[in-house]
C-alpha cells in the first residue's frame, strides 16, 4: 500500500533542498486548506510513497499559521511516517521539534543533513548511538550533496517501530501518566502522550479534548506546579532542552572548543555591529554599483550598444533584408521596432550579468542574511521589523516573489505593508532604468544607483510611519528571531550557474514580452489614427495618446516630452519597456546611421534634475501588472490593491514633485507656483510623518466613547 | 508582395507567435515572464 510520508523540519534545515532529492519532478505545488501557505507533494518513486512537504517550524506550538497547519496535518492525516530533517551544525534547537514529534508516536526516521558541514568543522555525531536513545532510525545526509540519499530512502521503506519520547524529569513524567489515564478512550492510544504533554502545557487543543475532566487535571498540574514552584509550561521547556542538551552531549564529539569564537562570529562582530553594520553595508552596496554599472559593466554595455548592435547586428540585418527586396515597410517593423526596442534593453545585459554575478556572491557568502538583522534595528524605529527586509531582498531579483514572501510574517498588519512596500525597493526590470538614467545624465556614476536603493528603503520607512497610522493598519511590529547562516566561500560552479540563470532570464524576457510591446510601440508610433504612415513622429497614433495625459507630469518636469509619459506607461506592462520603448521612439537603431546616440538625445530634451525626478517615479510608482497581481493575491481584495496602488503613485508623484520643484529652485533659481505647491506637499507629508494621529482616528473613538 | 516580404514577414510573425506563446505560459505560472527567484518564496527552505 502507499505509503504517507510528512516531512517535517525547522526553517533553513534543507526541507526543500532534501524534498527536491527525494522527488526530482514529480511534485505538485498546492495551497493548505484555509490559509495562504504553499502544500508541496511528490513521489519517491523507487519506494511507492508520497511525500508531503510541511512548512518550516520551529514547534508545533499553535500560534503560527504554519505550527498549526503541521500540527493539524500530523494529528488528523494520519501520514505512515514522519521523516525529521535536523541540522546536524545545529542540533539543539533542531531536537526542540523532534522531541514534540517523538511525543506523537508517528513512525519517524531522522535524516541529520548537512554531514559535510559537520565534517569540516571536525566533528563526529554517533550516529548509532543517537539511534538507540531516539529509538528510530537515524541517518546522515547531505542533501545539497545528495549524499546518503539511498540510505534515507531504505530506512523510510523499512522503517515502522513507534520512536521513543526524549523523557522529562521523574516528576514531570509522572503527572503525563496520570493526565494520560484520564485521556485514555478520548484519544488514540499513540497519541496519548502527545494530548497528555500538550495538556501539561494548558494547550487549548488538549483541553478541549478533555473536556469535563479538565478540573481533575487542574488539579494535577497545579500540584505540579507548586512543587516545581513555576508554570508548568516553562518546565515542560526547560526540561525538554535539559533532555535534548544530555542526548546531544552523549553523542557529540566537537572539533571546537566551547565558547570560541568561529570565522562567522568574528566577522559578525564587525559587520553587524550597531554603528558599522549600515556603513558597511552601504559601501559594499556601492562597490557593487561602481563595478557593476561604471566600471567593467559598464564597458560591456558600451561595446554592447556601440559596436554589436550599432555596427553589426542592426545595419547588418537592415542591409541584408533591402538586398533581399523585403518591403521597406516590413524592414522598418523589424528593425526600427523589434531590434531597436530589443536591441536597447540587451545593450545592458553586462551590467546587469554582472551586477547579478556579485549579488549572488553575496547572497551565497551568507552576507545578505546579516543586512536583514541589521535592518531589523532600523526598521523597529519606523514601526517593521527586520522580517518585513527579507521581502524586499527577494524583491530585489523580482517583485512577484518578494510580494509573495511576505506571507511568511505573521502580523497582519505589517503583512499587508510589506506586501504593498516591497516594488519600492528597485527589482532586476528597474536597474536598466537606473542604468539609463546614469548614463544619460550623470556619467555612468554609481551613486545613482545607490541613491536609487537607498530612496527604496526609504520610501519603505516612511510608508511604514504613515501606514501604521492609517486605521486599519495600527499596531505593533512583529517579533523578528531568524538565524544567521554561517558564512561560506561561495563555490564558483554554483555562482556562475545562478547568475547565469538570472541572465537567461533577463535575455528570455527581452525576446519575448519585451519584443511584443515594442512591435505595438512602433506600430501605435508608425501610424496615424486612419492607419497612414506618418513622416512626423508627433503626428503619430502614440504621440496623440502621450499628449493626451503627459500634461499630468508637467510639474515633474519631464511632462513637456510625451516620450517619457509614454515610457511610464508601458513601464506598467514590465519596467524594462521604458527602456524598449525609448529605443524604438529616439532612434535606437539609427545610431548607425546618424552616429547620434538615443542616450545624449534623452538628455538634451529635459534637465539633469528631471531626468532624476523621472527615475524616482518609476521606482515608487504602480509596479508591473504581474507584480499589481501578485499584491492582489496577499492583499485579498481588489479594492485593497486599487488602494495600495492608488498610495504608490501618489508618493511617487509627490517625492518626484518635490525632487524636481526643490532641485530646480536650488540649482537654477527658479520658482513657481508648483514649486510653492511641492513645498506644501512637503509640509504634508512632514505632518502626517510627525504627528500622532494624522487621519483623525483617535479622536474618532474618543468621540465615540464621549456619546 | 514579393516572395522574400512574404517569407521574411511569416518569419517575423511565428516568432512573435512564439512570443506570446512564452509571454502567457510564464505569467500563467504566476510570475512575470523570466521571473529567476520564482519559488524563492521563503517558505519552505
Amino acid at each position: 500500500m502507499r505509503k504517507t510520508i510528512a516531512l517535517a523540519g525547522n526553517p533553513n534545515c534543507g526541507k526543500t533542498t532534501l524534498f527536491n532529492q527525494l522527488t526530482g519532478s514529480s511534485q505538485k505545488v498546492g495551497n493548505w486548506p484555509g490559509v495562504t501557505i504553499d502544500r508541496k507533494e511528490g513521489e519517491i518513486k523507487k519506494i511507492d510513497a508520497i511525500v508531503v512537504d510541511l512548512p518550516g517550524i520551529y514547534s508545533l506550538s499553535p500560534y503560527s499559521p504554519e505550527e498549526i497547519v503541521s500540527r493539524d496535518y500530523l494529528l488528523y492525516d494520519n501520514p505512515d511516517l514522519v521523516v525529521n530533517i535536523v541540522d546536524a551544525t545545529n542540533m539543539e534547537r533542531n531536537l526542540y521539534l523532534t522531541s514534540q514529534i517523538l511525543d506523537m508516536g508517528i513512525p519517524t526516521v531522522i535524516a541529520l543533513n548537512m554531514m559535510d558541514a559537520v565534517e569540516k568543522e571536525g566533528t563526529e555525531i554517533d550516529i548509532e548511538g543517537m539511534s538507540r536513545l531516539l529509538g528510530c532510525k537515524v541517518v546522515g545526509i547531505s542533501a545539497l550533496r545528495g549524499d546518503g540519499i539511498d540510505e534515507l530512502i531504505e530506512a523510510i521503506d523499512s522503517a515502522e517501530e513507534k520512536p521513543n519520547p526524549i523523557a522529562l524529569s521523574n516528576n514531570s513524567e509522572k503527572v503525563i501518566r496520570q493526565i494520560s489515564e484520564v485521556l485514555r478512550g478520548t484519544v488514540p492510544d499513540e497519541r496519548l502522550r502527545w494530548y497528555a504533554v500538550k495538556a501539561l502545557e494548558r494547550d487549548s487543543l488538549a483541553i478541549e479534548k478533555i473536556g469535563d475532566s479538565w478540573n481533575q487535571v487542574s488539579e494535577f498540574i497545579e500540584a505540579y506546579e507548586k512543587a516545581e514552584d513555576d508554570d508548568s509550561d516553562s518546565i515542560v521547556a526547560s526540561e525538554r532542552y535539559e533532555a535534548i542538551g544530555k542526548t546531544v552531549s552523549s553523542v557529540l564529539k566537537s572539533g571546537r572548543t566551547p565558547g570560541e569564537y568561529t570565522i562567522s562570529d568574528k566577522i559578525d562582530k564587525i559587520v553587524t555591529n550597531k554603528w558599522l553594520g549600515l556603513p558597511i553595508f552601504a559601501g559594499i552596496m556601492f562597490i557593487v554599483y561602481y563595478i557593476s554599472i561604471t566600471t567593467i559593466g559598464g564597458w560591456g554595455t558600451d561595446w554592447v550598444n556601440d559596436v554589436f548592435f550599432a555596427e553589426m547586428v542592426i545595419p547588418g540585418t537592415e542591409s541584408y533584408l533591402e538586398s533581399i527586396n523585403v518591403d521597406p515597410l516590413l524592414v522598418a517593423f523589424v528593425v526600427d521596432g523589434l531590434l531597436a526596442g530589443v536591441g536597447a534593453v540587451l545593450g545592458f545585459l553586462p551590467q546587469m550579468a554582472v551586477l547579478f554575478l556579485l549579488l549572488v556572491i553575496l547572497e551565497d557568502s551568507g552576507y545578505m542574511a546579516r543586512i536583514a538583522f541589521i535592518m531589523d534595528r532600523v526598521f523597529r524605529k519606523f514601526g517593521l521589523s527586520g522580517k518585513s527586509f527579507i521581502p524586499l531582498l527577494i524583491g530585489t531579483g523580482c517583485g512577484v516573489p518578494g510580494i509573495m514572501a511576505s506571507r511568511t510574517i505573521e502580523s497582519e498588519r505589517d503583512r499587508k505593508i510589506t506586501a504593498m512596500t516591497t516594488t519600492f525597493v528597485p527589482c532586476s526590470a528597474k536597474l536598466p532604468i537606473i542604468a539609463l538614467i546614469a548614463g544619460a545624465w550623470f556619467d555612468k556614476s554609481a551613486l545613482i544607483a545607490l541613491a536609487s536603493y537607498f530612496i527604496g528603503i526609504l520610501a519603505v520607512l516612511i510608508s511604514g510611519i504613515i501606514l501604521k497610522k492609517w486605521p486599519s493598519l495600527t499596531g505593533l511590529p512583529s517579533e523578528f528571531i531568524m538565524e544567521l547562516p554561517p558564512y561560506r566561500t561561495p563555490g564558483p560552479v554554483a555562482v556562475i550557474k545562478s547568475a547565469l540563470s538570472r541572465v537567461w532570464s533577463f535575455v528570455r524576457k527581452a525576446g519575448t514580452f519585451i519584443m511584443l510591446a515594442c512591435g505595438i510601440v512602433w506600430f501605435l508610433s508608425a501610424f496615424d489614427w486612419s492607419l497612414a504612415l506618418v513622416d512626423d513622429i508627433n503626428d503619430s497614433m502614440l504621440a496623440n495618446l502621450g499628449n493626451a495625459v503627459t500634461w499630468i507630469f508637467i510639474p515633474l518636469g519631464w511632462g513637456s516630452e510625451w516620450q517619457f509619459t509614454v515610457g511610464t506607461i508601458t513601464g506598467l506592462l514590465a519596467k524594462e519597456n521604458v527602456i524598449g520603448t525609448f529605443g524604438v521612439l529616439f532612434g535606437y537603431a539609427d545610431v548607425a546611421e546618424t552616429g547620434v546616440e538615443i542616450w545624449s538625445i534623452i538628455a538634451s530634451m529635459v534637465t539633469p534634475i528631471a531626468g532624476f525626478s523621472f527615475l524616482v517615479f518609476n521606482l515608487l510608482c504602480a509596479p508591473c501588472f504581474a507584480a499589481i497581481g501578485a499584491m492582489r493575491r496577499e492583499l485579498g481584495t481588489w479594492k485593497a490593491t486599487g488602494a495600495a496602488v492608488l498610495y504608490q503613485t501618489t508618493l511617487a508623484y509627490s517625492v518626484s514633485l518635490i525632487i524636481y520643484q526643490i532641485g530646480t529652485l536650488l540649482i537654477y533659481g527658479t520658482f513657481g507656483i508648483w514649486t510653492a505647491i511641492s513645498v506644501l506637499v512637503a509640509m504634508t507629508m512632514a505632518y502626517v510623518l510627525i504627528s500622532k494621529d494624522p487621519f483623525g482616528q483617535y479622536r474618532k473613538q474618543s468621540a465615540e466613547v464621549t456619546i | 508582395m514579393n516572395l522574400a516580404t512574404i517569407l521574411v514577414g511569416l518569419a517575423v510573425a511565428a516568432f512573435l507567435g512564439a512570443a506570446v506563446y512564452f509571454t502567457v505560459k510564464d505569467f500563467r505560472k504566476g510570475g512575470c515572464s523570466g521571473c529567476s527567484n520564482r519559488g524563492k518564496c521563503g517558505k519552505h527552505r
